[in-house]
């Protein structure tokens, strides 16, 4: 038990560690109430692969229709994927050589809906876009799928002119937390949302830093900006 | 420098693990979900080390969740590869 308390300490460090106990603590209690924590890692886009050349040749990456990707075992509700199509949202999806579908991710240019608290993130630099759910198929997890599809969606925005990609990674998740900043990715910003039935208590670091809510049409937008080099 | 040797300090080396774990890794020693590290980019990143020291290929085909149970598996795999 001290075991598994220390290395969550160690991975998580000392504050998210603590806010992780508590949201614990929160999911036991006979109430709905969550805590969500997330941190906005920017990941620089370049033509440069992170793939070597010898890898991942069998894997074929495109952008997907919504009538293709519905089509996909991709675990998400259709309902899900068509908002995420209306909202502009693009899929880039990998295949095997047998033409089987193994993940995908997404990405939309301006703003994203939050799907999992209330907020609204705009993404004010021209430069810059949002990338969000990438899914690999558990059998694909430790394939070059992962990297083949962020060096083909990487190089495809590059040529459009976009320079970064943010997104958002529970702080609770450390082995996502890890493999982004062994990719370079650099943190611009976090967000702590406390909910409790309709009410959110969202704390920033970004503007407007604390916004309280008690319903669904009101919820706070956050600007989220690239680093400066 | 014998391939389990040569494995444990590809791993250390790419992973950048502290002194600590790194001081305590042996035939038994977990990979997957014992190391957060250990992803596919990890995995890539050690194959191409292997590869580049060996001068053998591993096809994506190969890539197997059970290679890299733990170094022993890992080890096994990289003598098989060496040897065929």
């Amino acid at each position: 038990m001290l075991d598994k308390v220390n290395s969550l300490f160690l991975q998580l460090g000392f504050f998210d560690s603590l806010l992780f106990i508590f949201a614990r603590i929160l999911d036991l209690l006979p109430f709905s109430a969550r805590i969500v924590k997330y941190y906005f890692f920017a990941q620089e886009l370049s033509q440069k692969k992170f793939l070597p050349s010898t890898k991942g040749k069998k894997i074929t990456v495109s952008e997907d229709s919504i009538d293709r990707i519905l089509l996909c075992p991709l675990p998400r509700p259709p309902e899900v994927i068509a908002l995420r199509y209306a909202q502009g949202a693009v899929c880039m999806a990998a295949y095997n050589e047998k033409k089987v579908f193994v993940g995908c991710l997404w990405y939309v240019k301006g703003a994203y809906e939050e799907d999992e608290v209330r907020c609204l993130y705009k993404i004010t630099a021209k430069n810059a876009l949002w990338d969000f759910d990438v899914y690999v198929d558990p059998k694909y997890r430790l394939s070059p799928v992962f990297l083949k599809l962020w060096d083909e969606t990487s190089s495809r925005l590059f040529k459009e002119g976009y320079r970064w990609s943010i997104s958002r990674i529970s702080a609770f998740n450390s082995n996502s937390i890890s493999s982004h900043s062994r990719m370079g990715a650099k943190i611009v910003g976090w967000a702590v949302y406390i909910c409790a039935g309709s009410f959110q208590l969202t704390i920033t670091n970004l503007l407007p830093f604390i916004h309280i809510s008690f319903n669904k049409a009101s919820r706070p937008t956050l600007k989220l900006l690239p680093p400066r080099n | 420098m014998s391939v389990q040797k040569q494995v444990i300090s590809t791993i250390i080396d790419i992973l950048q693990l502290n002194k600590g774990l790194a001081s305590s890794l042996n035939y038994d020693t977990v990979l997957l979900g014992a190391i957060p590290e250990f992803d596919s980019m990890a995995v890539v990143s050690i194959l191409t080390a292997f590869e580049e020291h060996y001068g053998f290929f591993v096809d994506d085909d190969e890539i197997d969740a059970d290679i890299f149970q733990t170094i022993g598996t890992l080890t096994d795999f990289v003598e098989l590869k060496i040897n065929q």
